[in-house]
């Protein structure tokens, strides 16, 4: 099975990355986890066109990204959180503790759909054009959620000020 | 704000053991899944066309073969759509010929025979295409004649239930004709024509059965021959009833049955007692002594000023009356009366016959009857439920004939699945494409979401 092999060595290499953005996305690890394994094995389904992809990471982002949409649209007994290792375990002392707790709680407020465009623009990086591309919208709608996400932000975080530049 | 989630760690902590072997697990099912989920729906939308495609072919007429005994489905089947004509598919010999539907709210009225051999039913097309006009099974159950509602014509339409062929057969100049009845040897049929003057009436419901059954003059038609003789001292012909010789017919004029032979000539006459009317088609008994009389629905024959509403004739069974029978000859006791009858179909034997009731509910039977003892046997019932106008309207009974020459050996047998034939091809047009496009919307559900999915991110 060449192509299972090749999906096996992708996963291998792209585990950590994936587990990173969809703990961003999830804000719980253990969610985290069943995100990424709800992707993988969507990715295993559809390796050969995601493997044709020119880009096998946009690809493989879209589909964790549209999977952690996709989940506020399942009936609510499919969506069992586990909280144990959630907000509380933020709360291991670290420098900026307060900042990070404030902030893992404020995002968890958020809509997903906002959530995803922050985490995609100032986590991820990705430009204007690649998280639109990673949420299958326009990139007017990814400048408008960036604008409404961060005024919520802001009104949830009123302590803090930033210091970067935070246009959209 | 990339300084804010800078704040934030992210190493992740450990993966569980087995992590990466659950999900290829779970990938290779997916993919079994997937596979066997479209298998199916292929499976299942092959089979669907099949079904849709199967019964719209039009394979070659392959008409029920007789079977040793003509029967009677113990149930009639209800109404349906999807009956197809005798043209398409032609239903071999009958056992009754029927209006069936309603036209409360649509006019979704149908002209049907259903097989003397099996549950076949077929709508007669030649008949819908002409208005659905008075028309006649014949006693053997092979051939149904009709004329025409839409106005004067210049033939009557021979229908052939064994190869769905139809033969015309011209009655002379245009005029507006009423079928009476069908002579026991299949070989002759009486009507009343007259030439339409074109009234007020024309153009409601039955113009032509009514301005015939007022002025129309009887006319014998030798069906071997096509000619069709005049009798002009019978006029207007209300009912009439064949012999069961053949060679004699009894015509009502007023409140006269004249008996004359197959050239015209009168031999005698019987008086119908006054408010009844010789019972259509089939009012003269087996042993030629009695004419069988009903009550007149209306107003009976014309009487030179008033009569002659055939609203028996294209409207709904529903009336409840009696059989009265009346020597022939004159002398004799006639056997006494059969209460709670709708309509005389015919006769089994001398002392029995076959005839259509109705309950207190609405639901119409045919029953065998035993002529003097009364005793009564249920032969077979209609479905009069709420199935007419798109399920919003009960289903009426009108114009019910039997053919009468299969009624001495007739056998009563359990319905089964109605045999309507190939379905209307436009319905099985429209069918597939609904399946078609269902298929479609199910294989693109199948497709991955991340090349499809548009969401919103409100």
């Amino acid at each position: 099975m060449r192509d299972e092999r090749e999906y096996v060595e992708y996963v291998q290499a792209r585990m950590p990355w994936l587990r990173r953005l969809a703990y961003r996305l999830c804000g719980q690890w253990s969610a985290a986890d069943d995100l990424v394994q709800e992707c993988l094995v969507a990715l295993y389904r559809h390796w050969r066109k995601a493997a044709a992809a020119d880009s096998p990471d946009a690809y493989v982002r879209a589909m964790l990204v549209h999977a952690y949409l996709a989940e506020r649209e399942r009936s609510w007994t499919r969506r069992v959180r586990l909280v144990a290792d959630g907000i509380a375990s933020a709360a291991t002392p670290l420098t900026g503790a307060e900042h990070r707790v404030d902030l893992l709680a404020a995002l968890a407020k958020l809509s997903r759909g906002q959530r995803a465009v922050l985490v995609l623009r100032f986590w991820e990086d990705l430009d204007v054009a690649q998280t639109a591309a990673a949420l299958g919208c326009s990139t007017g709608t990814v400048k408008s959620q960036t604008a409404y996400a961060i005024a919520a932000l802001r009104r949830l975080l009123p302590n803090y000020v930033p210091g970067g530049a935070d246009a959209p | 704000m990339r300084d804010l989630f800078a704040t934030l760690p992210d190493d992740p902590p450990p993966l569980s053991p087995g992590y990466l072997d659950t999900v290829l697990t779970r990938g290779r099912r997916a993919v079994r899944r997937h596979r066997i989920a479209a298998a199916a729906v292929w499976a299942a939308v092959v089979l669907v066309l099949a079904g849709l495609v199967v019964p719209g072919v039009a394979l070659p007429a392959r008409p029920a073969t007789p079977a040793a005994k003509p029967g009677l489905p113990d149930h009639f089947a209800g109404y349906s759509l999807l009956t197809s004509t005798v043209a398409a598919a032609p239903p071999g010999r009958a056992i009754a010929l029927y209006g069936y539907g309603n036209g409360e709210t649509v006019n979704m009225f149908q002209s049907l025979v259903v097989g003397a051999d099996g549950d076949t039913y077929r709508r007669v097309d030649a008949m819908e295409e002409r208005d659905r006009p008075s028309a006649l099974l014949a006693p053997d159950g092979t051939r149904v004649l009709l004329g025409d509602d839409r106005g004067a014509t210049g033939d009557l339409i021979l229908v052939d239930l064994i190869t769905g062929t139809r033969r015309s057969i011209p009655i002379g100049g245009r005029v507006g004709v009423r079928l009476l009845a069908w002579s026991p040897d299949g070989r002759h049929v009486a009507y009343s024509a007259a030439p339409l003057s074109g009234t007020d009436e024309f153009g409601t419901v039955n113009v032509v059965e009514a301005e015939v059954a007022r002025t129309g003059t009887l006319r014998l038609l030798d069906l071997e021959t096509g000619r069709s003789t005049e009798v002009p001292a019978i006029r207007p012909a209300w009912t009439a009833a064949f012999a069961p010789d053949s060679r004699r017919i009894a015509v009502q004029v007023g409140q006269v049955a004249h008996l004359i032979d197959l050239d015209g000539r009168e031999h005698g006459s019987v008086q119908i007692p006054s408010g009844r009317e010789l019972a259509a088609e089939v009012g003269w008994s087996p042993d030629g002594r009695l004419l069988a009389t009903v009550p007149w629905i209306y107003e009976g024959p014309l009487n030179g000023t008033t009569g002659g509403d055939t609203g028996h004739h294209g409207t709904f069974l529903w009336k409840v009356g009696d059989i009265e029978f009346v020597p022939v000859t004159g002398s004799g006791t006639p056997p006494a009366p059969v209460p709670d009858v709708v309509q005389l179909l015919g006769w089994r034997s001398m002392g029995s016959v076959v005839v259509a009731t109705i309950n207190a509910a609405g639901h119409m039977s045919m029953a065998e009857v035993q002529v003097g003892a009364g005793t009564r046997r249920t032969l077979s019932r209609f479905d009069t439920g709420s199935t007419c106008e798109l399920g919003i309207e009960s289903c009426q009974l009108f114009d019910l004939h039997l053919a009468t020459g299969l009624l001495p050996e007739l056998g009563v047998r359990h319905s089964g699945r109605p045999q309507r034939g190939p379905w209307p091809t436009l319905l099985t047009a429209v069918l597939g494409v609904v399946v078609l496009g269902a298929a479609f919307l199910l294989w693109r559900r199948q497709r991955p979401p991340a090349s499809l999915r548009q969401h919103h991110m409100e």
